[in-house]
Protein backbone atom coordinates (compact mmCIF):
# COMPACT_ATOMS: atom_id res chain seq x y z
CA UNK A 1 0.00 0.00 0.00
CA UNK A 2 1.11 3.56 -0.90
CA UNK A 3 0.81 6.50 1.59
CA UNK A 4 0.25 10.01 0.74
CA UNK A 5 1.39 12.41 3.75
CA UNK A 6 1.05 16.23 1.50
CA UNK A 7 -2.84 16.72 0.94
CA UNK A 8 -3.03 20.22 0.74
CA UNK A 9 -2.93 20.11 -3.48
CA UNK A 10 -5.25 17.32 -3.45
CA UNK A 11 -7.93 19.52 -0.97
CA UNK A 12 -7.78 22.29 -3.87
CA UNK A 13 -8.44 19.68 -6.83
CA UNK A 14 -11.17 18.58 -4.75
CA UNK A 15 -12.63 22.01 -4.52
CA UNK A 16 -12.35 22.48 -8.14
CA UNK A 17 -13.71 19.14 -8.90
CA UNK A 18 -16.66 18.86 -6.57
CA UNK A 19 -17.74 22.21 -8.17
CA UNK A 20 -17.11 21.35 -12.02
CA UNK A 21 -19.62 18.22 -10.80
CA UNK A 22 -22.38 20.18 -9.56
CA UNK A 23 -22.46 22.66 -12.87
CA UNK A 24 -22.01 19.19 -15.03
CA UNK A 25 -25.02 17.96 -13.35
CA UNK A 26 -27.32 20.84 -13.69
CA UNK A 27 -26.68 21.26 -16.80
CA UNK A 28 -27.42 17.95 -18.13
CA UNK A 29 -30.25 18.14 -16.41
CA UNK A 30 -31.39 21.59 -18.16
CA UNK A 31 -30.66 21.22 -21.60
CA UNK A 32 -33.27 19.47 -23.71
CA UNK A 33 -31.35 18.88 -26.78
CA UNK A 34 -30.11 15.41 -26.07
CA UNK A 35 -26.55 15.35 -27.78
CA UNK A 36 -25.57 18.24 -25.75
CA UNK A 37 -27.24 16.39 -22.75
CA UNK A 38 -24.73 13.49 -23.37
CA UNK A 39 -22.33 15.70 -23.88
CA UNK A 40 -22.72 16.90 -20.33
CA UNK A 41 -23.33 13.72 -18.97
CA UNK A 42 -20.00 12.49 -20.44
CA UNK A 43 -18.43 15.60 -18.51
CA UNK A 44 -20.36 14.95 -15.28
CA UNK A 45 -18.89 10.84 -15.20
CA UNK A 46 -15.27 12.43 -15.88
CA UNK A 47 -14.77 14.74 -13.35
CA UNK A 48 -17.37 12.15 -11.15
CA UNK A 49 -13.55 9.70 -11.81
CA UNK A 50 -11.24 12.59 -11.10
CA UNK A 51 -12.74 12.49 -7.69
CA UNK A 52 -12.79 8.73 -7.02
CA UNK A 53 -8.65 9.41 -8.78
CA UNK A 54 -8.21 11.93 -5.92
CA UNK A 55 -10.41 10.66 -2.76
CA UNK A 56 -7.60 7.32 -3.52
CA UNK A 57 -8.95 4.98 -5.78
CA UNK A 58 -6.36 6.16 -8.59
CA UNK A 59 -5.85 3.12 -11.00
CA UNK A 60 -9.33 1.45 -9.95
CA UNK A 61 -11.28 4.68 -11.24
CA UNK A 62 -10.41 2.69 -14.73
CA UNK A 63 -11.92 -0.52 -12.98
CA UNK A 64 -14.71 2.02 -12.07
CA UNK A 65 -14.98 3.60 -15.92
CA UNK A 66 -15.77 -0.25 -17.42
CA UNK A 67 -19.48 -0.52 -16.53
CA UNK A 68 -20.22 3.34 -16.47
CA UNK A 69 -19.21 3.46 -19.98
CA UNK A 70 -20.93 0.35 -21.36
CA UNK A 71 -24.69 2.02 -19.18
CA UNK A 72 -23.71 5.27 -21.31
CA UNK A 73 -23.67 3.58 -24.23
CA UNK A 74 -26.60 1.63 -24.08
CA UNK A 75 -28.37 4.74 -22.81
CA UNK A 76 -27.37 6.82 -25.70
CA UNK A 77 -28.56 3.90 -28.10
CA UNK A 78 -32.12 3.87 -26.36
CA UNK A 79 -32.30 7.86 -26.68
CA UNK A 80 -30.73 7.98 -30.11
CA UNK A 81 -33.51 5.40 -31.37
CA UNK A 82 -36.26 6.61 -28.76
CA UNK A 83 -35.79 10.64 -31.01
CA UNK A 84 -35.85 8.75 -34.66
CA UNK A 85 -38.74 6.26 -33.47
CA UNK A 86 -41.16 9.12 -31.90
CA UNK A 87 -41.23 11.13 -34.87
CA UNK A 88 -41.56 7.87 -36.99
CA UNK A 89 -44.80 6.50 -35.06
CA UNK A 90 -46.28 9.97 -35.11
CA UNK A 91 -46.06 9.88 -38.82
CA UNK A 92 -47.50 6.56 -39.70
CA UNK A 93 -50.97 6.78 -37.48
CA UNK A 94 -51.37 10.58 -38.84
CA UNK A 95 -50.17 9.37 -42.29
CA UNK A 96 -48.45 13.22 -42.86
CA UNK A 97 -44.94 13.36 -43.48
CA UNK A 98 -43.02 14.48 -40.64
CA UNK A 99 -39.76 13.62 -42.06
CA UNK A 100 -38.78 17.39 -42.08
CA UNK A 101 -39.39 17.61 -37.99
CA UNK A 102 -36.15 18.30 -36.53
CA UNK A 103 -35.17 15.77 -33.57
CA UNK A 104 -35.02 18.33 -31.19
CA UNK A 105 -37.68 18.19 -28.34
CA UNK A 106 -39.66 21.16 -27.29
CA UNK A 107 -39.61 22.23 -24.13
CA UNK A 108 -42.87 21.82 -21.67
CA UNK A 109 -45.47 24.57 -22.32
CA UNK A 110 -45.73 26.21 -18.90
CA UNK A 111 -49.51 26.31 -18.01
CA UNK A 112 -50.72 27.93 -14.23
CA UNK A 113 -52.96 25.23 -13.58
CA UNK A 114 -53.13 23.97 -10.33
CA UNK A 115 -51.54 20.22 -10.77
CA UNK A 116 -48.85 22.22 -12.68
CA UNK A 117 -47.94 24.30 -9.66
CA UNK A 118 -48.60 21.54 -6.91
CA UNK A 119 -45.89 19.43 -9.38
CA UNK A 120 -43.25 22.53 -8.98
CA UNK A 121 -44.01 23.01 -5.32
CA UNK A 122 -43.84 19.77 -3.76
CA UNK A 123 -40.15 19.15 -4.72
CA UNK A 124 -38.79 22.64 -3.87
CA UNK A 125 -40.22 22.42 -0.85
CA UNK A 126 -39.50 18.31 -0.03
CA UNK A 127 -35.79 19.27 -1.04
CA UNK A 128 -35.03 22.74 0.96
CA UNK A 129 -36.63 20.91 4.11
CA UNK A 130 -34.36 18.07 3.46
CA UNK A 131 -31.24 20.59 3.36
CA UNK A 132 -32.28 22.40 6.13
CA UNK A 133 -32.33 19.88 8.57
CA UNK A 134 -28.70 18.59 7.13
CA UNK A 135 -27.45 21.56 7.64
CA UNK A 136 -29.07 22.50 11.29
CA UNK A 137 -28.39 18.75 12.50
CA UNK A 138 -24.77 17.24 11.35
CA UNK A 139 -22.66 20.60 10.86
CA UNK A 140 -21.24 20.09 14.57
CA UNK A 141 -21.31 16.74 14.71
CA UNK A 142 -18.79 16.76 10.94
CA UNK A 143 -16.65 19.27 12.65
CA UNK A 144 -16.36 17.22 15.51
CA UNK A 145 -14.54 14.44 13.67
CA UNK A 146 -10.77 14.79 14.13
CA UNK A 147 -9.06 14.09 10.04
CA UNK A 148 -6.72 11.69 9.36
CA UNK A 149 -3.46 13.02 7.98
CA UNK A 150 -2.35 10.42 5.63
CA UNK A 151 -4.21 8.90 2.62
CA UNK A 152 -3.84 5.50 1.73
CA UNK A 153 -4.12 4.29 -2.23
CA UNK A 154 -5.33 0.41 -2.53
CA UNK A 155 -3.99 -1.67 -4.99
CA UNK A 156 -6.17 -4.45 -7.19
CA UNK A 157 -3.67 -6.80 -5.13
CA UNK A 158 -4.82 -5.49 -1.59
CA UNK A 159 -8.42 -5.77 -2.48
CA UNK A 160 -7.62 -9.41 -3.48
CA UNK A 161 -6.00 -10.16 -0.53
CA UNK A 162 -9.19 -8.93 1.71
CA UNK A 163 -12.18 -10.58 -1.03
CA UNK A 164 -10.03 -14.00 0.12
CA UNK A 165 -9.78 -13.19 3.82
CA UNK A 166 -13.44 -11.48 4.45
CA UNK A 167 -15.88 -13.52 3.35
CA UNK A 168 -18.79 -11.08 3.65
CA UNK A 169 -17.73 -9.60 0.47
CA UNK A 170 -18.39 -13.49 -1.75
CA UNK A 171 -21.60 -13.61 0.64
CA UNK A 172 -22.65 -9.88 -0.45
CA UNK A 173 -22.15 -10.91 -4.15
CA UNK A 174 -23.76 -14.30 -4.53
CA UNK A 175 -26.77 -12.73 -2.46
CA UNK A 176 -26.73 -9.74 -5.53
CA UNK A 177 -26.09 -12.05 -8.16
CA UNK A 178 -28.89 -14.04 -6.90
CA UNK A 179 -31.07 -10.96 -6.94
CA UNK A 180 -29.86 -9.99 -10.21
CA UNK A 181 -30.34 -12.88 -12.07
CA UNK A 182 -34.67 -13.03 -10.28
CA UNK A 183 -35.24 -9.36 -11.80
CA UNK A 184 -33.32 -10.60 -15.02
CA UNK A 185 -35.44 -13.55 -15.33
CA UNK A 186 -38.96 -11.84 -14.78
CA UNK A 187 -38.41 -8.93 -17.84
CA UNK A 188 -37.45 -11.63 -19.69
CA UNK A 189 -40.46 -14.08 -18.76
CA UNK A 190 -42.94 -10.95 -19.34
CA UNK A 191 -41.34 -9.87 -23.06
CA UNK A 192 -41.43 -13.49 -24.26
CA UNK A 193 -45.47 -13.09 -23.08
CA UNK A 194 -45.97 -9.91 -25.37
CA UNK A 195 -43.66 -11.89 -27.87
CA UNK B 1 -8.85 17.30 3.01
CA UNK B 2 -11.80 19.15 3.98
CA UNK B 3 -14.84 16.72 5.19
CA UNK B 4 -17.61 19.39 5.58
CA UNK B 5 -17.18 20.50 2.41
CA UNK B 6 -17.23 16.78 0.67
CA UNK B 7 -20.77 16.19 2.31
CA UNK B 8 -22.52 19.27 1.75
CA UNK B 9 -21.09 18.82 -1.86
CA UNK B 10 -22.35 15.79 -2.17
CA UNK B 11 -25.53 16.06 -0.37
CA UNK B 12 -26.44 18.94 -2.91
CA UNK B 13 -25.73 16.61 -5.66
CA UNK B 14 -27.81 13.65 -3.94
CA UNK B 15 -30.65 16.70 -3.91
CA UNK B 16 -30.23 17.60 -7.35
CA UNK B 17 -31.30 14.20 -8.31
CA UNK B 18 -34.35 13.21 -5.84
CA UNK B 19 -35.84 17.07 -6.97
CA UNK B 20 -35.16 16.61 -10.79
CA UNK B 21 -36.67 12.69 -10.37
CA UNK B 22 -39.79 13.89 -8.39
CA UNK B 23 -40.25 16.93 -11.17
CA UNK B 24 -39.92 15.90 -14.43
CA UNK B 25 -41.98 13.13 -16.56
CA UNK B 26 -39.22 12.30 -19.07
CA UNK B 27 -37.96 8.51 -18.46
CA UNK B 28 -33.92 9.67 -19.83
CA UNK B 29 -34.17 13.16 -17.67
CA UNK B 30 -34.97 10.22 -14.91
CA UNK B 31 -32.17 8.30 -15.21
CA UNK B 32 -30.11 10.91 -15.20
CA UNK B 33 -31.06 12.03 -12.07
CA UNK B 34 -30.80 8.31 -10.66
CA UNK B 35 -26.71 8.37 -11.68
CA UNK B 36 -26.62 11.92 -9.66
CA UNK B 37 -27.98 10.29 -6.61
CA UNK B 38 -25.77 7.05 -7.03
CA UNK B 39 -22.89 9.17 -7.28
CA UNK B 40 -23.51 11.62 -4.14
CA UNK B 41 -23.88 7.97 -2.17
CA UNK B 42 -20.30 6.68 -3.91
CA UNK B 43 -18.46 9.84 -2.85
CA UNK B 44 -19.97 10.11 0.35
CA UNK B 45 -19.42 6.86 1.60
CA UNK B 46 -15.69 7.16 -0.46
CA UNK B 47 -15.38 10.56 1.39
CA UNK B 48 -15.68 9.59 5.07
CA UNK B 49 -13.90 6.11 4.51
CA UNK B 50 -11.05 7.78 3.44
CA UNK B 51 -10.82 10.94 5.28
CA UNK B 52 -11.88 9.50 8.76
CA UNK B 53 -9.48 6.10 9.06
CA UNK B 54 -6.92 6.34 6.28
CA UNK B 55 -7.95 3.03 4.62
CA UNK B 56 -10.09 1.91 2.90
CA UNK B 57 -9.38 -1.13 1.65
CA UNK B 58 -13.35 -2.96 2.32
CA UNK B 59 -14.80 0.62 0.94
CA UNK B 60 -13.14 0.19 -1.99
CA UNK B 61 -13.86 -3.54 -2.75
CA UNK B 62 -17.56 -2.97 -1.71
CA UNK B 63 -17.96 -0.02 -4.16
CA UNK B 64 -16.39 -1.57 -7.47
CA UNK B 65 -19.09 -4.38 -6.47
CA UNK B 66 -21.75 -1.99 -5.53
CA UNK B 67 -20.83 0.11 -8.88
CA UNK B 68 -20.87 -3.27 -11.44
CA UNK B 69 -24.41 -4.50 -9.64
CA UNK B 70 -26.32 -0.77 -9.91
CA UNK B 71 -25.10 -0.41 -13.23
CA UNK B 72 -26.20 -3.68 -14.51
CA UNK B 73 -29.28 -2.93 -12.85
CA UNK B 74 -29.54 0.24 -14.86
CA UNK B 75 -28.77 -1.27 -17.87
CA UNK B 76 -31.78 -4.01 -17.13
CA UNK B 77 -33.75 -0.88 -16.84
CA UNK B 78 -33.12 0.50 -20.40
CA UNK B 79 -33.11 -2.88 -22.29
CA UNK B 80 -37.10 -3.42 -20.55
CA UNK B 81 -37.70 -0.24 -21.70
CA UNK B 82 -36.31 -0.55 -25.46
CA UNK B 83 -37.57 -3.89 -25.47
CA UNK B 84 -41.50 -2.45 -25.27
CA UNK B 85 -40.16 0.45 -27.44
CA UNK B 86 -43.17 0.34 -29.52
CA UNK B 87 -45.41 0.83 -27.15
CA UNK B 88 -44.72 4.18 -26.52
CA UNK B 89 -45.19 7.17 -29.21
CA UNK B 90 -43.48 10.17 -27.37
CA UNK B 91 -40.87 11.06 -25.08
CA UNK B 92 -43.12 11.01 -22.26
CA UNK B 93 -44.26 8.29 -20.16
CA UNK B 94 -47.53 8.15 -18.09
CA UNK B 95 -46.78 6.28 -14.80
CA UNK B 96 -49.74 6.89 -12.96
CA UNK B 97 -51.56 4.64 -14.99
CA UNK B 98 -49.31 1.60 -15.09
CA UNK B 99 -46.50 1.53 -12.14
CA UNK B 100 -48.33 2.92 -9.14
CA UNK B 101 -52.03 3.20 -9.75
CA UNK B 102 -53.56 -0.24 -10.10
CA UNK B 103 -57.65 -1.00 -10.77
CA UNK B 104 -58.81 -3.90 -10.02
CA UNK B 105 -59.11 -4.36 -13.93
CA UNK B 106 -55.22 -4.94 -14.26
CA UNK B 107 -55.16 -8.10 -11.46
CA UNK B 108 -58.11 -9.74 -12.98
CA UNK B 109 -58.76 -8.72 -16.38
CA UNK B 110 -61.17 -6.94 -18.40
CA UNK B 111 -64.01 -10.18 -18.14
Amino acid sequence: MMEVKNLMIIQYLQYIILAAVLTFSILSLICIKSSRKFIFLFFFFLFAGFFYFTIGFMELTFLLAVPTMLFAGSFYLFELKKEIFSVKNISEESGEDFSAVSFDYEPEKFSYKKGMLLRYIIPVLFCSGIIFLFAKLNISFIKSFKIADKMTITTISDMAKEVFTNYIILIIIFVILIFMLVIWSVTIINNRRKG
Amino acid sequence: MNITFIFFSSSLLFLIGVFASLLFKNISRIIISLQFIFTAAIINFLGFSQILYGTSIWAVTFILIAVITIFLFQYMIIFYLKSNFYQYKTDKLDFSSSLYYFRINDWLGDE
